[in-house]
């Protein structure tokens, strides 16, 4: 965690955090929900948040879209504090809370206009955000539906659209792809990563392999606390393949090197029987690339000792976090 | 005030495609129309008597206002003790068992703004109730002479009981995401305004002037009777005053739990 200080926050100068939490509690009556969580997130920035069921996401988005008031510690959202402007704070913000509740008796553009007036979009201006919104989210031919007419996806989609009709600097996003059919997934996928560099977005689900996809960064949320901040390249972290390799360290480790997909190879250790212990690193997508690297290594007479797997992705992360402690219902 | 005119339109426009609204609209009519039928045909009998009686002194002192106009406005406070909670039961019991209080919630509107854009909603609505009731008294005036003024101030005091009667409903329906319970508590608190000055009407009982002047019908009878006073009209806004304060409590309190 390198998450600036207060005080850092503050001083001119400093790039201020599209997010910044710090020391945040929340407490509901005798139950402790969040326990002193601090995080930043950088302007365009797309974070997951990611944890079991209970685990105090929500009640951190809660707090961030300032739907509820934190016990203790600081939120702040583009500079704005929670506590001292909450009003401020709505107002840098689109939500799509979990469930997406929508009014059912109101037409698509009817709700999309209402929301845009109470985000401060003058009736006018309001209509032309919610053309703009509508086309981008392909909602144009469903304006005059009823909301309770529409099926889970175009919910969604309404949803999101009411969430951008503002054009907010930061999209807050709970459980966004919950029922949603793959190719509803795909897209809302698509949406995120288009909006990468143009807004912040914090992203809370329990699903994993969504995260790999949509973030360029996952915190691991458990019992209240922040269990982990791991960086993810595009499509995943980075593959990393151990191999025991009997021969002359310096050729082997050039002939791994030239592998396609290899970023680098480290000889760790000696193994057995005069076989060293090198650990490649390469794209996350690198395809059949165990296979290659074991053809290149028999294909040039040299001994392979052992072969294995060791990258270490999300959900081996999270499960191996997420294990040490037994879960307690929040 | 945007935001608030904002949500005003949405509520009123909910009210709209809900059958709840028209089957309100519809019953508080009909009861209206019953009562005036019924209290127009009991006038005509009592002048019938007099005539046949030929009491001249009777027939003087006997006028639409107080055989007609009084009791229909009495019956018509007694429906809407009824009626208003099953109007204010959704404005947030609704919301907040769909969710979509959230919504209103994280937008960058205070909450204020919510309650009075949800009270100018559910105030005008009943406001429409009672302005469509007002063809009775019209019809009254083509075929005979009662006292406008007194009637004009008989149904101020009936809106102004319907806008105290809403601004209660809306308190209630806060506490809850229970529609059947909010409009029960609603009813119940209702009735207590109606009701609270018997124990000073029984005999003299300690802080018997207070619970009379916490009674809603000495008040409302004073308007009625074509009376407006400061000290009624004071009551009628303290006690709207009172509840949407404690609305506005209640739903920022939300945010605390």
């Amino acid at each position: 965690m390198d998450a600036p200080s207060a005080e850092e926050f503050d001083r001119p100068g400093h790039a201020p955090s599209a997010i910044f939490v710090e020391n945040l509690t929340k407490w509901y009556g005798p139950r402790q929900a969040l326990k002193g969580l601090s995080f930043s997130i950088a302007p365009g920035e797309v974070v997951g948040l990611l944890g079991p069921n209970g685990s105090g996401k929500t009640t951190t988005l809660r707090i961030l879209t300032g739907y509820l008031r934190p016990t203790s510690g600081k939120a702040l959202v583009g500079g704005v504090d929670a506590l001292e402007d909450p009003a401020g704070l709505r107002a840098q913000i689109g939500y799509v809370p979990e469930d997406i509740p929508l009014y059912n008796n109101m037409r698509v553009a009817e709700f999309l206009s209402f929301m845009a007036q109470l985000k401060g979009l003058a009736p006018a201006a309001a209509a032309r955000a919610v053309d703009e919104v509508s086309e981008r989210l392909e909602l144009g031919s469903f304006l005059k539906v009823l909301i309770g007419k529409l099926s889970r996806g175009y919910r969604q989609r309404v949803a999101l659209a009411q969430a951008l009709v503002s054009d907010p600097r930061v999209l807050v996003m709970d459980e966004p792809t919950n029922g949603l059919d793959p190719q509803q997934i795909i897209s809302t996928r698509e949406l995120v990563r288009s909006l990468a560099g143009v807004k912040t977005v914090l992203i809370a689900t329990h699903i994993l392999a969504e995260m790999q996809k949509m973030a360029d960064r996952v915190m691991i949320l458990l019992e209240g606390k922040l269990l982990a901040d791991h960086a993810l390249t595009q499509g995943g972290p980075t593959r990393r393949i151990r191999l025991s390799v009997a021969g002359v360290p310096e050729q082997v480790q050039a002939l791994l090197a030239r592998v396609a997909g290899v970023r680098s190879v480290e000889c760790e250790a000696g193994g057995q029987d005069g076989a060293a212990t090198y650990v490649v690193e390469a794209e996350p997508r690198a395809e059949e690339l165990a296979a290659r690297l074991a053809g290149a290594v028999v294909g040039h007479g040299f001994a392979l000792a052992e072969l294995a797997d060791v990258s270490t992705d999300l959900e081996q992360i999270f499960l191996s976090l997420t294990r040490r402690q037994p879960e307690a219902p929040l | 005030m945007r935001n608030t005119l904002t949500i005003a339109g949405r509520d009123l426009q909910s009210y709209f495609v809900q059958p709840v609204a028209y089957v309100v609209m519809t019953v508080f009519l009909l009861l209206a129309g019953w009562f005036f039928f019924a209290l127009l045909r009991r006038f005509e009998l009592i002048l019938e008597m007099y005539a046949a009686l030929r009491n001249q002194p009777g027939m003087q002192n006997f006028n639409l206002n107080q055989a007609v106009i009084e009791p229909l406005l009495h019956n018509l406070a007694v429906v809407l003790v009824i009626l208003v909670p099953a109007v204010t039961m959704r404005t947030f019991a609704e919301e907040k068992r769909t969710g979509t209080y959230e919504l209103l919630l994280t937008s960058p509107v205070r909450t204020g703004e919510i309650v009075a854009g949800k009270f100018v909603a559910a105030a005008l609505f009943v406001i429409l109730m009672i302005v469509l009731a007002g063809i009775f008294p019209l019809i009254l005036l083509f075929f005979g002479n009662p006292e406008i003024g007194v009637m004009f101030s008989g149904y101020l005091g009936l809106a102004l009981v319907a806008v105290c009667f809403v601004a209660v409903g809306l308190f209630t329906s806060s506490l809850t995401s229970n529609q059947v319970i909010a409009a029960i508590s609603s009813f119940g608190a209702l009735l207590l305004l109606y009701v609270i000055s018997w124990p000073a009407e029984a005999g003299e009982v300690q802080f018997a002037g207070l619970l009379r002047y916490f009674s809603l019908p000495e008040h409302f009878a004073q308007m009625v009777k074509g009376i407006i006073s400061t000290q009624d009209i004071v009551y009628f806004l303290s006690l709207i005053a009172v509840a949407l304060f404690l609305t506005q409590r209640s739903a920022e309190s939300a945010r605390w739990r």
